[in-house]
């Protein structure tokens, strides 16, 4: 298990226990946190999941994809390091991890 | 309260279960159906925070909506899961289920649909549903699990033994159970066959190769199995059904989509949302909960009528009004979070490509009504078919 903090667009934080090998949308949803909605499950097919990196861990993680990619030209306020949070694996390197939602999830 | 009949057992109530949603969602929203025993959540907002709160609905439990089914029907589908089994076993699909990991059988999908479509052009006649939409799916999925053309329509026929229901049975029957049997021997054989050669990247190959590294149990592979051929089959071929009643009773919407194809992904969304194919969705209590003065108790059946809640006047505008502009996406056809459907951009994938293919050949089809015949499921609905002449 490794801690996730989730930072709501208001500043509020909430801290998980997350196993490695889920996604980050995982982490979120199955502990139920607002913020973000993960609406279609994880198969890159809705971008309400979306969440920011920041650029300090970015080498932490694999690249987004193309799938990844073309859907979050459709996400509200996207950001050089927006991410979609279901196709984000959590690994050890990420305890402590800090993630920012965004405002709106489309 | 008397004016609300709900009866998803009930064949007549399949051809048009509209009024009566509306008049639950108006008179008694959270309803109790005593024939069967269970619950049913009507409104938008009731049935998306079930699909939210997996702890208070949950489905470990909850395979289908009948009181014996967990009994009756024994391998562990992962549908009737709750994380962190749940989680584990279906992240192991998801990666070939996005738009992008299935766009590479696209073609082999139009090769499919073209072929079930031109040997009809010519007659000027046929059946969109039995000739063509009953087919496509079974033969998708079954490629991707290495099913072999010869077996498809035994295994076909087992599924749709599986969740035939005869008008108010609201018991499973001994064909259901015996679909089920099938389904599972045949999958036994299978896997016996494959579990030590098939380690591809396609679904065969994620199965066998979870069940050799210990992520998923041999059970847990043939309930997965079982789970893909029914529910990758019927739902599909329905919405392709309802897709091409729906495009008949407005002309005009239809020549929109011919004149521009580049359309027909919304208005996939809008059939989705207007006459989806899957009714009913199932949870059971997971902690006692009060919703608009009911009292559901740990353990009760809870069925969540998605078709309802995607025609609820307090979401949408008109929601009555089909229009295949109005392009919204968070209906709740494929359910929604973390179970929501696998097969989602598979289905949506398969419906383009068919109405693509179709609309080229057949633009102005004309449906012969008293031709038209339905499934009876609370579940899966829409026809079983649909005779056009054009
Ligand atoms: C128009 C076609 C389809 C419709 C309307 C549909 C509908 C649904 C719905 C509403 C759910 C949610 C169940 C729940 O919350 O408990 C679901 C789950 C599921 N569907 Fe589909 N489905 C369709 C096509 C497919 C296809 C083509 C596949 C093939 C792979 C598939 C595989 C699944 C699986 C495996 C689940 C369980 C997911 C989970 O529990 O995590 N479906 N489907
Ligand atoms: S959960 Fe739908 S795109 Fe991530």
């Amino acid at each position: 298990m490794v801690a996730i903090t989730f930072i709501e667009h208001d500043g509020t934080k909430h801290t998980v226990d997350a196993a490695v090998g889920t996604s980050l949308m995982e982490a979120a949803t199955t502990n139920m946190l607002p913020g973000i909605v993960g609406m279609c499950g994880g198969i890159c097919s809705c971008a309400t999941c979306h969440c920011y990196l920041p650029e300090s861990w970015q080498g932490k993680t694999q690249p987004a994809g193309p799938g990844e990619q073309s859907m979050l030209e459709a996400v509200y306020e996207p950001r050089a390091n927006s991410r979609l949070g279901c196709q984000v694996a959590i690994t050890e390197a990420m305890d402590g991890l800090e993630v920012l939602l965004p405002k709106e999830q489309v | 309260m008397s004016k609300v009949n709900l009866d998803p057992y009930d064949h007549q109530f399949h051809w048009d279960p509209y009024p009566h949603y509306k008049a639950a969602r108006d008179n008694d929203p959270v309803y109790f159906y005593e024939p069967g025993g269970f619950w049913l959540l009507t409104k938008w907002e009731d049935v998306n925070r079930a699909f939210r709160d997996f702890k208070t609905f949950i489905n470990t439990g909850a395979v289908a909506l009948e009181a014996d089914a967990n009994e009756k029907l024994p391998y562990p589908m992962f549908i009737g899961s709750d994380p962190p089994d749940h989680t584990r076993q279906r992240k192991l699909f998801a990666p070939m289920m996005t738009p992008q990991g299935l766009s590479k059988i696209e073609d082999w999908i139009r090769q499919k649909a073209i072929a079930l479509l031109e040997p009809h052009v010519a007659a000027g006649r046929m059946d969109l549903v039995a000739d063509m939409a009953c087919f496509l799916p079974m033969d998708v999925i079954s490629n991707m699990i290495s099913v072999p053309d010869a077996d498809q329509d035994k295994v076909r026929g087992w599924a749709d033994d599986l969740i035939a229901r005869d008008d108010k049975q609201v018991d499973l029957g001994e064909r259901n159970v015996s679909g089920y049997t099938n389904l599972a021997q045949y999958f036994e054989r299978h896997s016996a066959l494959h579990g030590e050669s098939a380690r591809g990247d396609d679904l065969l190959g994620i199965l066998m190769r979870a069940q050799a590294e210990g992520a998923m149990s041999h059970p847990e592979v043939i309930g997965a199995m079982i789970l893909l051929a029914v529910a990758g089959n019927e739902t599909t071929t329905k919405l392709i059904g309802n897709m091409a009643y729906r495009l008949w009773q407005h002309p005009e919407q239809r020549q929109v989509l011919v004149d521009n194809p580049s359309l027909i992904a919304t208005a996939i969304e809008e059939v989705l949302r207007f006459d989806g194919s899957s009714q009913i969705i199932v949870r059971r209590v997971g902690q006692d909960v009060e919703m608009r003065g009911k009292h559901l108790k740990k353990g009760d059946r809870v069925g969540l009528c998605i078709i309802s809640a995607n025609r609820d006047e307090e979401k949408y505008e008109n929601p009555n009004t089909f229009d295949i502009r109005r392009g919204s996406r968070d209906h709740m056809a494929f359910g929604f979070g973390i179970h929501s459907c696998l097969g989602a951009a598979l289905a949506r994938l398969e419906t383009r490509v068919v109405f693509e293919e179709l609309l080229k050949r057949i633009p102005n089809y004309e449906i012969d009504e008293s031709g038209l015949r339905r499934a009876h499921n609370p579940n899966v609905r829409g026809f079983t078919h649909v005779p056009v002449t054009f």
